[in-house]
């Protein structure tokens, strides 16, 4: 049966990519996810790990340096068009949905 | 060193309870060393507090199946990074450990991981039950073709005996899992009910093993030792054998038991149950004898006194010196017809006054070959054509139809004896 293409990132995908913007290895894929979710996403090893395998099969991100057992990863031209189109897709779902989202919240003030 | 080991069935959805056991161990200063199949082993340690975490390996991780690992020790290598240690690894599971309070779990998404162990799960056990698996149908398949023109050797007889056994052996195994896979989180099984199933599976399937291979060599073709006998002697084997294979078997179980189930299996099978195509109704065409057919008088003719003993050897004869000159093999057929005379003839003379009823005794003729032992002997039509019969018992014997008007005396083609038979 012929894999199925990646076409949309779940949560922890999309900061993964973000991650990779700079050169990162697994654990400070994990820190730099920490830190900007502010500990909401723990992104444990075998995640990432899986994560990373499958962006590697799709051709996203590149391994850059293998020192001794730390591997480094850091997103390529397709990674970054797939990070941009999954951006934009956030961005179109937020501002379509703002109005009746405000109008939530306003009800509920 | 001194090593400690622990003999459980390991179930797998059990890893927390496990985790748990194995940091229980570590702090009463038994370090968890490897896993085998149906053993843990530790080493004496320092009593410490350890957190251990069983990570299941599915290939690709949990969070997507589709994901394929390049890499096994990279994986590992990777979840060494975050503080945790690999301490050993089976095919299925690895399990890391770590002497740090708060980290960060290997895995995050809990509903993909129990997606992930759910299928880990399912392929383990089937993977450990291969052979029973391969056996069941098989075996079916040999039940199914049973009947009462069917000769059942004590071999078959045994096995069919056997494998009910087996089957219950296997859902005993499985249920816990099964049972999990259905209540998933409300079902427990404890380490010490582990750890006793084992030991009640574990001479089950030793005591199984060695019915099936005892009974494979005692009742083989030339053996008289009923079923029962080889029941009494294979327990006696087991008895005498257990302490050293138990550890073989505890050792390398799987591999073990699948390879000496498909090698019993291939030789039935190719005995057996490559002979036992089923006769009727798939094989016969509308309108064409019966098996019945043919069988419907054999009761009268079993009574009657065989006189025609000249003819038959001489038949015997021919066929002996047609065999030797073609096939370059000699056979020992007179010893066999002076030992076994009165038993073939018994059978042949039917089949022989049932070519003359056919009139077809005139230009073809029956053979036999091989021997039989006793006097269990059946016979049935080999797949479901009338120029080869095959006469069952622990040896089979061969009844064939020969065009003895023919210059090279050869044996008749089905297409050729359905049409002769269609005539009349």
């Amino acid at each position: 049966m012929p894999k199925l293409k990646l076409d949309r990132l779940t949560e922890p995908m999309y900061y993964t990519l973000l991650a990779l913007l700079k050169p990162r290895c697994g654990i400070e894929i994990t820190e730099f996810v920490l830190a900007i979710t502010k500990n909401r996403v723990r992104l444990g090893p075998g995640t990432l790990y899986a994560i990373l395998s499958k962006f590697q099969e799709e051709s996203l991100i590149d391994e850059i340096a293998i020192e001794g057992r730390k591997r480094t990863y850091q997103i390529n031209k397709k990674g970054i068009e797939m990070l941009k189109t999954e951006y934009r897709q956030l961005q179109t779902m937020v501002e379509e949905g703002k109005p009746f989202m405000e109008e939530l919240y306003e009800d509920k003030t | 060193m001194k090593t400690k080991r622990e003999y459980m069935n390991l179930y797998l959805f059990e890893i927390k309870t496990l985790s748990k056991h194995f940091e229980e161990m570590a702090k009463q200063g038994w370090m968890l060393s490897s896993i085998g199949m149906l053993n843990i082993t530790y080493q004496e340690c320092e009593p410490q507090d350890v957190h251990f975490f069983i990570d299941i390996y599915h290939k690709g991780g949990y969070l997507n199946p589709r994901i394929i690992p390049s890499d096994e020790e990279s994986y590992g290598d990777f979840i060494s990074e975050y503080g945790y240690e690999l301490v050993t690894r089976t095919a299925n599971f690895q399990v890391f450990m770590t002497h740090q309070e708060d980290m960060i779990p290997i895995h995050d998404d809990q509903e993909e991981m129990k997606k992930a162990q759910c299928k880990t799960i399912l392929k383990y056990e089937i993977f450990n039950h291969l052979y029973i698996l391969i056996f069941i149908p098989l075996f079916s398949m040999n039940f199914m073709n049973l009947s009462l023109y069917t000769y059942t050797s004590d071999l078959i007889i045994l096995f069919h005996i056997l494998l009910p056994f087996a089957l219950l052996l296997v859902l005993y195994r499985v249920h816990p899992t099964i049972k999990w896979l259905i209540l998933k989180d409300k079902y427990n099984i404890s380490v010490t009910k582990m750890m006793k199933r084992n030991t009640f599976l574990n001479r089950l399937n030793i005591l199984i093993l060695i019915c099936f291979i005892s009974s494979f060599i005692i009742a083989s073709e030339t053996s008289m030792i009923p079923p029962f006998l080889t029941l009494v002697i294979s327990a006696l084997v087991f008895l005498l054998l257990d302490p050293f294979l138990a550890r073989f078997i505890k050792k390398y179980h799987s591999v073990f038991a699948l390879i000496i189930c498909l090698y019993v299996g291939m030789l039935i099978n190719v005995n057996f149950f490559i002979f036992s195509i089923p006769m009727e109704p798939s094989n016969q065409a509308e309108g064409e004898l019966t098996y019945h057919d043919l069988r419907k008088d054999l009761p009268d003719v079993v009574e009657r006194d065989f006189t025609n003993k000249d003819s038959f050897l001489l038949k015997q004869e021919r066929y002996s010196e047609y065999y030797q000159d073609n096939q370059n093999q000699t056979r020992d057929f007179e010893d066999d017809i002076s030992f076994h005379y009165e038993l073939y003839t018994i059978k042949v003379s039917f089949m022989q006054d049932y070519l003359q009823d056919i009139a077809l005794d005139d230009r073809y003729t029956l053979s036999t070959t091989g021997n039989t032992m006793n006097e269990k002997t059946s016979w049935k039509l080999y797949n479901g054509s009338y120029d080869q019969c095959l006469m069952w018992d622990n040896y089979i014997l061969y009844l064939s139809i020969y065009d003895t008007g023919h210059d090279n005396f050869t044996s008749v083609s089905n297409e050729q004896i359905t049409t002769i038979i269609e005539q009349f």
